[in-house]
C-alpha cells in the first residue's frame, strides 16, 4: 500500500517529531510512505514509473492508496490534496492535535453525501493517534476501491507454468490472471503468519 | 470561474447547482461562476475573445484569479487572444477544459473536467501573471502552446521555456520560466478584423486572392511545407499589395530571399500567436515599418527563443 502523507515541514520541532510518528506508525504497519517532509518524495516509484506518469499526463495522487495530513499547522495546499484525492476517489485522513477546530468547508466535506465515506476528520491525543491511524489503515484496505485491482508489474512465467495455467483455465470463464489473483487471496486467507503481523499492528 | 462554451449538464441559469455538483471545489477557493458562452466552443470567434477579456477586465481588481472553462479544439486561439487583448497582466488566467468529449460510466477514471478545474482553480490562487493552459499535468504557457496527437492527458505541449508548471504531487511552480508583469493591466476592445489568411497550396488562385486582399489591413500566410514563395505569389505581394504588410508563417523559408519589404518572415510564434498579435498589431499601426517592429517585439511571452 502506498501512503501520500504531507504536513508543514516549517513546523516546530514537537510537532515534527509528531510527523516522524506518524510516517513510522504507517511504516510499521508495512505501508510505502511517501511525504513532502522528506527530500524526494516520489521515492515510491520506479523511474520508469515516474516517465509514463509524466508522459500520460497524469498526476502521482493517481497512483497511491490514500492520503493522510496533519493539519494542526495550516498548510496552504492542504485544500488542494483533499480536492484532488477526493476527486480521484482516494481515501482520506485529517489529523488534527485534539482541541484545534476543523476548518469549516473541510467540516462541510465531511458531512456531504458524496465526499464524506472518503474523507476522514479526527481530533488526537498522544493515546489514541496509532489507534486512529491503523484504523484508517484497515479502512482503506477494505475499502470499496481498493477491491478493485489496480495496481500493474509485470510477471514473467515459465512456459511449464503457462501451460498450466491454460490447462487450469480453459474451458472456464475465468483468465489466467483472474485465477492467480484468486490464488493469492486464498494464501492471505490461510497465511497465519500474516494475520498476526496484521492484528500486531492493529 | 467564466464559461466559455457548453458543458454537459450545464444550463445558463443553473451555474450554482452545477457547481455544487463538485463540494470539494469550495475548499480551494470561493467561485464566482460567470457565463460568457454557451454553445459549443466551436463556434467561438473574435467577437467572444473581446467579451471574455472584458469580462475579466472589469473584474481583475476584485478576484485573486481567473478559471476559464473552454472546449480542447480551439482553446489555443482564445487564450492566445487573451494575452494580447490583456497585457501585463496583473493575475492569472488559467484555461481548462475536458480532454474527453463525454465521460461515461465505462472510463475508469470517470473524472472528465474535474480534476483539471481542480487544478486549474489551485493555480488561479497562486502568484502569476499569465494566461495559462492547466491539462493533465502540466502549466503552459497559452500562446507558446501547440496540440500533440499522443495518446495522453497531456494534449498540449510547449518549449521548456513555456512550461510554467507541473503536478506531482503537488503543483510546483518554475519560478525561473513565469513573467513577472509590473504596473497596470494593458487591455485592449479590439482586433483586426482585416486580415487575410492564406494557406499556401497549389491550388491557391492568386487572381482571387489579389481581388479578396484589395481591401485588407494584412495578409498573413501559413507556407506550411514550402521551403520557397511562388514567384507570382511574391510579385503580387511586391507590385498590388505592396504597402500592405505581409507576414509569413514558416518553419523553412528564410528571411533573406524575400525581396520586397513589406513581407515580414515569422518562424519564432506558433500559428495561433502568429495571426492573432498580427490582427493585435494591425489595431496600433497600418504602417508596415512599425508593424514588422511590433512583430518583432515579445509583447505577452509569445516569441519561442
Amino acid at each position: 500500500m502506498k501512503i501520500y502523507f504531507t504536513a508543514d515541514n516549517q513546523a516546530e520541532e514537537k510537532l515534527q517529531k509528531r510527523f516522524s510518528q506518524i510516517v513510522d506508525i504507517l511504516s510499521n504497519a508495512g505501508v510505502l510512505v511517501m511525504s513532502n517532509l522528506a527530500q524526494r518524495n516520489i521515492s515510491g516509484f520506479s523511474s520508469q514509473d515516474l516517465e509514463k506518469i509524466e508522459r500520460t499526463g497524469e498526476v502521482l495522487l493517481e497512483r497511491v492508496d490514500a492520503l493522510v495530513i496533519e493539519g494542526t499547522r495550516n498548510i496552504p495546499e492542504s485544500g488542494y490534496l483533499v480536492a484532488l484525492a477526493l476527486t480521484h476517489k482516494k481515501p482520506i485522513l485529517y489529523l488534527l492535535e485534539n482541541g484545534k477546530a476543523f476548518n469549516k468547508n473541510l467540516l462541510y466535506l465531511g458531512k456531504d453525501q458524496s465526499t464524506a465515506k472518503l474523507l476522514q476528520l479526527e481530533s488526537y491525543s498522544d493515546a489514541d493517534l496509532e489507534k486512529i491511524i491503523l484504523d484508517f489503515l484497515q479502512l482503506v484496505e477494505k475499502g470499496e476501491e481498493r477491491q478493485v485491482p489496480s495496481i500493474k508489474f509485470t510477471l514473467r512465467i515459465t512456459p511449464r507454468i503457462e501451460r498450466y495455467l491454460r490447462w487450469k483455465t480453459h474451458n472456464t470463464k475465468i483468465s489466467k490472471a483472474d485465477y492467480l489473483r484468486g490464488m493469492v487471496e486464498g494464501m492471505i486467507d490461510n497465511d497465519e503468519g500474516y494475520k498476526k503481523f496484521i492484528s500486531d499492528n492493529r | 470561474m467564466l464559461i466559455c462554451g457548453s458543458i454537459p449538464g450545464l444550463q445558463k441559469d443553473k451555474l450554482n447547482e452545477w457547481l455544487a455538483q463538485m463540494p470539494e471545489v469550495s475548499i480551494i477557493a470561493e467561485i464566482e461562476p460567470v457565463f460568457v458562452f454557451g454553445k459549443s466552443s466551436v463556434n467561438i470567434t473574435p467577437e467572444i475573445w473581446i467579451k471574455l477579456a472584458q469580462e475579466i477586465r472589469q473584474r481583475i481588481d476584485k478576484f485573486a484569479g481567473f478559471v476559464v472553462i473552454h472546449g480542447v479544439g480551439n482553446v489555443l486561439f482564445t487564450s492566445t487572444a487573451l494575452s494580447f487583448l490583456l497585457q501585463n497582466l496583473t493575475r492569472p488566467v488559467i484555461f481548462t477544459g475536458s480532454q474527453f468529449a463525454s465521460v461515461s460510466e465505462q472510463d475508469p477514471r470517470r473524472t472528465g473536467i474535474r480534476a483539471n478545474l481542480i487544478n486549474a482553480i489551485q493555480v488561479a490562487t497562486f502568484d502569476l501573471t499569465e494566461v495559462c493552459l492547466m491539462l493533465g499535468n502540466k502549466l503552459l504557457r497559452a500562446n507558446q502552446s501547440e496540440m500533440i496527437t499522443e495518446e495522453s492527458l497531456n494534449i498540449f505541449s510547449a518549449p521548456a521555456n513555456g512550461v510554467l508548471g507541473r503536478i506531482d504531487f503537488s503543483i510546483r511552480i518554475f519560478e525561473k520560466v513565469v513573467r513577472r508583469n509590473k504596473g497596470k493591466i494593458k487591455s485592449f476592445d479590439e482586433l483586426s478584423s482585416k486580415v487575410e489568411i492564406v494557406h499556401l497550396e497549389p491550388m491557391l488562385d492568386l487572381k482571387t486572392l489579389a481581388k479578396r486582399v484589395a481591401d485588407k489591413e494584412g495578409i498573413i500566410v501559413n507556407s506550411g511545407d514550402y521551403h520557397r514563395l511562388p514567384e507570382d505569389l511574391i510579385f503580387l505581394f511586391e507590385k498590388i499589395t505592396r504597402d500592405v504588410p505581409v507576414v509569413i508563417w514558416s518553419k523553412n523559408i528564410k528571411a533573406e530571399i524575400i525581396g520586397p519589404k513589406n513581407i515580414l518572415i515569422v518562424n519564432n510564434m506558433t500559428w495561433p500567436a502568429t495571426v492573432i498579435k498580427f490582427m493585435w498589431v494591425l489595431t496600433q499601426s497600418k504602417s508596415v515599418k512599425k508593424t514588422k517592429e511590433l512583430m518583432a517585439h515579445d509583447v505577452a511571452g509569445e516569441i519561442i527563443y
